[in-house]
């Protein structure tokens, strides 16, 4: 966890003015009040909602990850994993709001390395489990 | 797949452990009926790999939409993969309209079959290391001869005892799907995973479908704020301004701290020429929302109309 850690603060800080998305003015989605409510949401549902995020999406890309790939890989986490996962998610930093009007480079880096460990590239959390194992 | 095929495959599963979803609602069937099926689900066989397509033609089609796997295919099929993925079938239902919600227990499919709603079913025919992933429409069962009755490939009510359905749903994390005409809710589903399709089908585009299921979902849980920031939503985007300020007025009654409500009702005055109450509403946001840059934007678009 610790390794984890001191990881995600270098990525983040290094590449903090790449990741961080404009705000800008718009109508709330209902997608988006849902995924920040988490009286409402199961963590599964965040988490499919997360993946769906246009930011997230093109950080999967940017890594030459394809979104979908990703976010089926998402949907067919076991419960376990997706409490782990949402667990993990809420330990994070909040920075500029965390799961909100916008999603936040530590969430954004943090979704990165969970889909790399499910594809086996990465081997960087104890809860994952890739194919290849 | 070819129906022998299908059989050994299911042969296989057996030698796994034990179903135990299927061993509980064998044991404690609750107020499940014995047995159920659904009438007049249409069957299309599946041709190669095209068992994504086939199955959602036929749950579209039972929802009343005119579906074949033809005009499926191009929309939920992924030529390089040779395959469909789940994501994509959620995606092409919600495109159509449909309110598509997830089932992840044996114990709610059954409902939902008892109810007369058809599931399409994800499967996991091989092995958990050597995967044939399968996609099929569960559309009945018998508790007193422990079957599943599925559409699936080739065959049409192909009868699968239930433990090792049970087991090649496991190996593909337990996944299903209702894709429901928007006005009709799943029997069992809470409003959670309900709202989270709603909200779907406004990401899809179909925001009359997506008004539809709200409506619905207001009947049956009145007070929802976010209910009512999905129907005033999908007001907003059908240009029907003044419902969508009643609606979005709901939100911010039921919880005054919405800034998501007090933000999307500025835009609502905004585009109704009511600035100054534009400008009410988005100094709420802005005051609820702890400076976040998004909500002083909102202000500055509505003031300076």
């Amino acid at each position: 966890m610790k390794r984890f850690i001191i990881l995600l603060l270098a990525v983040t800080l290094g590449l903090q003015s790449m990741l961080l998305v404009p705000a800008h003015a718009a109508m709330v989605s209902t997608g988006d009040a849902i995924a920040a409510d988490t009286s409402v949401a199961t963590d599964r549902d965040r988490l499919n909602a997360l993946m769906q995020r246009q930011e997230v999406r093109q950080e999967m890309r940017r890594h030459g990850i394809d979104p979908d790939e990703a976010a089926a890989r998402v949907a067919a986490l076991s419960d376990a994993e997706v409490t782990e996962v949402a667990a993990k998610l809420d330990e994070l930093p909040a920075g500029q709001s965390a799961i909100g009007i916008i999603v936040g480079a530590a969430v954004l880096i943090f979704l990165v390395l969970l889909i790399t460990d499910l594809l086996c590239l990465t081997s960087i959390f104890n809860f994952t489990r890739c194919a290849a194992k | 797949m070819p129906k022998p095929l299908i059989a050994v495959l299911m042969l296989l599963a057996l030698a796994a452990c034990a179903a135990p979803q299927t061993a509980q609602i064998l044991k404690v069937s609750g107020d499940l009926p014995r047995h159920a099926e659904v009438a007049s689900v249409p069957f299309f066989p599946q041709e190669a790999l095209y068992c994504g397509p086939a199955a959602l033609a036929m749950t579209l089609s039972w929802s009343g939409l005119e579906a074949t796997p033809e005009t499926i295919g191009p929309q939920v099929y992924t030529p390089g993969r040779e395959g469909t993925l789940a994501p994509d079938v959620v995606a092409a239902a919600r495109r159509n309209g449909r309110l598509a919600v997830e089932i992840r227990d044996l114990d709610t499919l059954l409902a939902e079959i008892a109810a007369g709603h058809p599931v399409l079913v994800f499967q996991n025919l091989g092995l958990d290391w050597w995967p044939q992933w399968h996609f099929a429409v569960a559309v009945g069962y018998d508790l007193e001869r422990r079957v599943l009755i599925l559409h699936s490939g080739t065959t049409e009510r192909l009868e699968t005892p239930l433990d090792a359905f049970e087991q090649t749903w496991r190996r593909s994390g337990y996944w299903a799907l209702l894709t429901l005409p928007p006005e009709r809710l799943p029997a069992r589903a809470g409003f959670d995973r309900v709202l989270v399709a709603a909200a779907g089908l406004e990401q899809a585009g179909r925001a009359d479908a997506a008004l539809t299921a709200y409506e619905a979902v207001l009947r049956r849980w009145p007070d929802e704020p976010l209910a009512w920031l999905g129907k005033g939503n999908s007001l907003y985007a059908m240009e029907r301004d003044k419902e969508a300020e009643t609606a979005l007025r709901e939100v911010v009654r039921l919880e005054p701290e919405s800034t998501a409500g007090w933000n999307n009702l500025a835009y609502v005055l905004s585009r109704l020429g009511r600035r100054d109450d534009a400008i009410d509403a988005a100094l709420m946001a802005v005051a609820l929302g702890g400076g976040e840059a998004a909500y002083i934007e909102t202000l500055e678009e509505v003031a300076s109309n």
